[in-house]
């Protein structure tokens, strides 16, 4: 696999979350913040590694947003998922993680990430607020049942 | 001024894999249609249906001149073709914090 990313890049929305995870006194936040850092080997060696978002379900915040044509997501620990995107640019190839977010599965997957992480779901920006309101419409990342939410840490 | 006796010596072009730009546009437009990552079996599958079947080595040759100018990456799950990042994106790469 010789076409790969030349490097993994964080939008200012990743940065911030990952800043105040790092930051975070909590002991999952540590985990999640660790796990991202892990994924730098992982992504740079294969940049298809996370679970494939079909282009008519990438949510349409993030297509406005960063305008984006494809998206990838990593699973996290505490439900925390990684969204990235490949693009290029000057003929190189990038991997941008455009978000850290809470998305689970069903509301009980979102409750016990909440309660795990002990505080109470927030959305970070206009984004998520987006999320949040295409996941209780039904329309979620990959399917109708996903919940999506900002980073919820204080 | 002096003539130049020998010419370049093709990157990606050898005897027998030497792809014509209109298969490459094949094989682009192949990659862009694709809802997510192909496998090279289903490039050459889809240029058969469009009535442009080509051999695997002239696919190799041109997924190489493509992924040699960034607009095409290749992972565990096949080949994606790679989009010019928007202005956002770009900021993100040119001022953000890389992992």
């Amino acid at each position: 696999m010789g076409l790969r990313a030349r490097a993994i890049v964080l939008s200012a929305a990743a940065a911030e979350s990952l800043l105040r995870l790092e930051r975070s006194p909590d002991q999952a936040s540590g985990s999640i913040a660790r796990r991202v850092r892990s994924l730098r080997s992982i992504l740079l060696a294969d940049c298809l590694h996370g679970e494939v978002v079909k282009q008519d379900r990438i949510p349409k915040a993030l297509k406005d947003k960063y305008g984006l044509e494809n998206l990838f997501v990593e699973d996290l620990p505490s439900f925390w998922r990684l969204l990235c995107t490949i693009v290029r640019d000057r003929g190189e190839r990038y991997l941008v993680v455009v978000g850290l977010w809470i998305i689970g599965h069903t509301i009980v997957g979102f409750q016990g990430a909440a309660a795990e992480l002990g505080s109470s779901p927030r959305p970070l920006d206009s984004v998520s607020a987006a999320l949040v309101t295409l996941s209780r419409r039904g329309r979620g990342l990959n399917s109708g049942s996903w919940q999506g939410w900002g980073p919820t840490l204080k | 001024m002096a003539q130049i006796a020998k010419g370049p010596r093709p990157r990606y072009a050898r005897k027998g894999a030497n792809p014509t730009l209109e298969t490459i546009e094949y094989v682009l437009g192949a990659l862009q249609k694709s809802d997510g990552p192909i496998s090279r079996n289903r490039i050459l599958a889809t240029l058969a249906r469009w009535g442009h079947s080509t051999t695997r080595p002239s696919l190799n040759a041109a997924l190489a001149f493509l992924g040699g100018e960034g607009m095409v990456a290749e992972g565990s799950k096949g080949l994606i073709w790679v989009p010019e990042a928007s202005t956002q994106l770009l900021e993100a790469i040119r001022k953000g914090l890389h992992l």
